[in-house]
């Protein structure tokens, strides 16, 4: 409780009064200013009454238009005070926006005077960074009906908004050019619920009829549904490479954007599905970010904002010097290890029997930082993990030991891979050799797909793919 | 809304056209005019004429500034007579907060003119008296004070 200047000009004249009185030994001015503190008195205790009424009575609401929006996009966003009944005080409400937001002009604030029960303002404003943001607490201020004291108090409105990044448009999730359902054709988290298609099985009574894939109906010439995973008991844990190889493509449209849009749509998913899910972030030097398998709220929402947070990270350089060389080669390793065989000192002593026992091979997959980091992921999970893994073809012998090493530790793999033949520039001047390039792609991903619990898709742009599918059909016409 | 200018009650100018303060201001004049002599009846007049200008809360200070110069003169008893003005900050409560708080401030400033005769009784010292009244009445406004904190839940404990 705050004291106004009319407050402390009473208190000052009371004091007056009683300074008087004892001064000049008269009891007249001494009870004057003690009837005068009664009266101060009864005023904040009044205004204590009022106070608890208005907050009682109180509501605020923060509406954005939209309660996602991406990154420099305006939003308008909409201030409702209302009071359930008309109070004696009156309240002053200023929301301060989230300290990343942009606003022109002041901050918005809303003003009750007494009587009237409802206020209302709109604004814009726009939010130059990715992530998820809570409205600070309101700052509430009411001013008794005599306006002798007032009180802040805050009003946590509870609105979140979420700014997403600048997404790439025309996402296509598919096999062999055909386009799957779960997240194909809308933004991620935008469609229909459903983590992986399981299976296409003919149409029975009762299946709803969105359920319907019309493909594999006119395939089959009668009516197919497909169905989707929805395990709820298996942790899931999505793996996004971001090394310098996922930064090909145009600003906002680069592999690591559709990666990023396929993760964040499993990561909606896994959230609307209850299913604990963890990431692993994978950049140049290894792992990045690491969020163990969660089912909270709180972890979902770190997830998406650690995907947001994901950039490119920097090339750590070829790896060079005579001795990586030379031992990349398994017979430049024996070679080195016989001489050190011979070498009595304790420097060829300590290192021999590293080359003796190991091959070059072996040494050249575990310094390749996604395969190490894989090989950790399953290390540091339990049981039967199921790893979303969004990566680009480079790299093709790796990803091929990866998904053998998945699945060998008795995992699932879900592999989303970016082919470089739709983010290269200038791959689309020569189609028949871009064609031969998807082929040579499309055949890679048969193969590792014949891995057990194992399922390859790819991912890109659709309109760069239905061009290339479209220039293929129009030169075998 | 802007600060008002820097007087005691200018929202008191208001009041003077309104019921509890006119009889605020009979109560005045004729109960001094019954308290003392016939002349203290003028020297109601001097809260009456500030109620005008300035509010009841002016009024009220302007009143016990005339008795302090002339109660005695005009026969006019410390207790009661600051009762009876009292009825001008009595007369604007019940206009802003309603009959019952007024009934509250009536009723706090009878007992605290009845614990300044028993304090003034004990100690038999001004100075006493007024340290303990006006220490009492600074620390139930501290303790309102607290008591908003706590209903608002505005402490962290």
């Amino acid at each position: 409780m705050r004291p106004t200047p009319r407050f402390l000009h009473a208190i000052g004249t009371g004091v007056v009064l009683a300074g008087v009185g004892v001064l000049a030994v008269a009891p007249v001015a001494v009870l004057g200013s003690v009837a005068l503190g009664c009266w101060l008195l009864v005023e904040q205790f009044t205004a204590v009454r009022e106070f608890r009424q208005a907050t009682n009575r109180l509501d605020i609401e923060i509406t954005p238009l939209r309660n996602a929006a991406i990154v420099d996009e305006s939003l308008s966003v909409t201030v409702d005070a209302t009071l359930t009944s008309p109070v004696d005080s009156t309240v002053d409400i200023v929301v301060p926006l989230p300290p990343s937001a942009e606003h022109d002009g002041s901050i918005p604030t809303l003003t009750l005077y007494p009587g009237e029960t409802t206020a209302s303002r709109t604004f814009s404003c726009s939010f130059p960074v990715a992530g998820e943001f809570a409205f600070p607490a309101a700052t509430v201020t009411l001013r008794n009906c005599r306006e002798t004291v007032t009180e802040t108090v805050p009003y946590d409105p509870d609105q979140r908004l979420r700014i997403d990044p600048r997404r790439p448009r025309n996402l296509h999730i598919g096999q062999g050019g055909e386009r799957i359902d779960a997240y194909g054709e809308h933004p991620a988290g935008s469609g229909a619920s459903g983590l992986v298609p399981e299976e296409i099985r003919q149409y029975v009574t009762g299946d709803a009829l969105s359920q319907i894939d019309w493909k594999a109906t006119a395939r089959m010439q009668s009516p197919h549904i497909r169905e989707f995973e929805t395990e709820t008991s298996r942790e899931t844990v999505i793996a996004i490479d971001h090394r310098h190889t996922m930064d090909q493509g145009p600003a906002g449209q680069t592999m690591l954007d559709y990666a990023r849009e396929v993760a964040l749509g499993y990561a909606r998913a896994a959230e609307s599905f209850d299913d604990p899910l963890g990431l692993y972030a994978i950049g140049d030097g290894g792992i990045t970010a690491r969020r163990r398998p969660t089912g909270s709220s709180q972890g979902y929402r770190h997830i998406r904002n650690a995907l947001h947070d994901l950039k490119p990270t920097q090339s750590a350089g070829t790896v060079t010097g005579s001795t990586t060389d030379r031992l990349s080669r398994p017979q430049a390793a024996w070679s080195v290890a016989r001489e050190l065989s011979n070498d009595d000192s304790a420097f060829g002593q300590a290192v021999a029997p590293f080359l003796a026992d190991t091959e070059a091979y072996v040494h050249r997959v575990d310094s390749d930082p996604l395969f190490q980091s894989i090989q950790r992921l399953l290390t540091e999970t339990s049981g039967e993990v199921w790893l979303i893994l969004l990566t680009t073809d480079t790299g093709r012998n790796r990803l091929r030991d990866i998904a053998s090493l998945v699945a060998s530790e008795g995992g699932n793999l879900s592999l989303f891979l970016t082919p470089q033949v739709l983010f290269d520039t200038g791959a689309m001047d020569d189609l028949t050799a871009a064609y031969e390039r998807y082929a040579a792609f499309e055949s890679f991903r048969r193969t590792v797909a014949r891995n057990p619990r194992t399922d390859v898709y790819e991912v890109g742009p659709g309109d760069r793919l239905d061009a290339l599918l479209a220039a293929r059909r129009r030169s075998r016409q | 809304m802007g600060e008002t200018p820097l007087v005691v009650a200018p929202w008191g100018r208001d009041l003077i056209g309104s019921g509890p303060s006119l009889a605020a201001a009979f109560v005045t004049v004729i109960g001094f005019g019954l308290l003392g002599m016939p002349a203290a009846a003028v020297v109601g007049l001097v809260p009456v004429a500030v109620l005008v200008i300035g509010g009841p809360l002016l009024a009220f200070v302007s009143g016990i500034i005339a008795l302090v110069g002339v109660g005695e003169v005009v026969g006019i008893s410390p207790v009661p007579g600051v009762v009876v003005l009292a009825s001008f900050l009595i007369a604007t409560t019940y206009d802003e907060h309603g009959r019952r708080t007024a009934g509250i401030y009536l009723s706090a400033v009878v007992a605290a003119a009845g614990m300044f005769v028993v304090t003034q009784a004990v100690f038999d010292t001004l100075t006493a008296t007024a340290t303990l009244l006006i220490g009492g009445i600074v620390f139930m406004g501290y303790g309102i004070h607290r008591y908003e904190l706590l209903t608002l839940g505005l402490l962290d404990e």
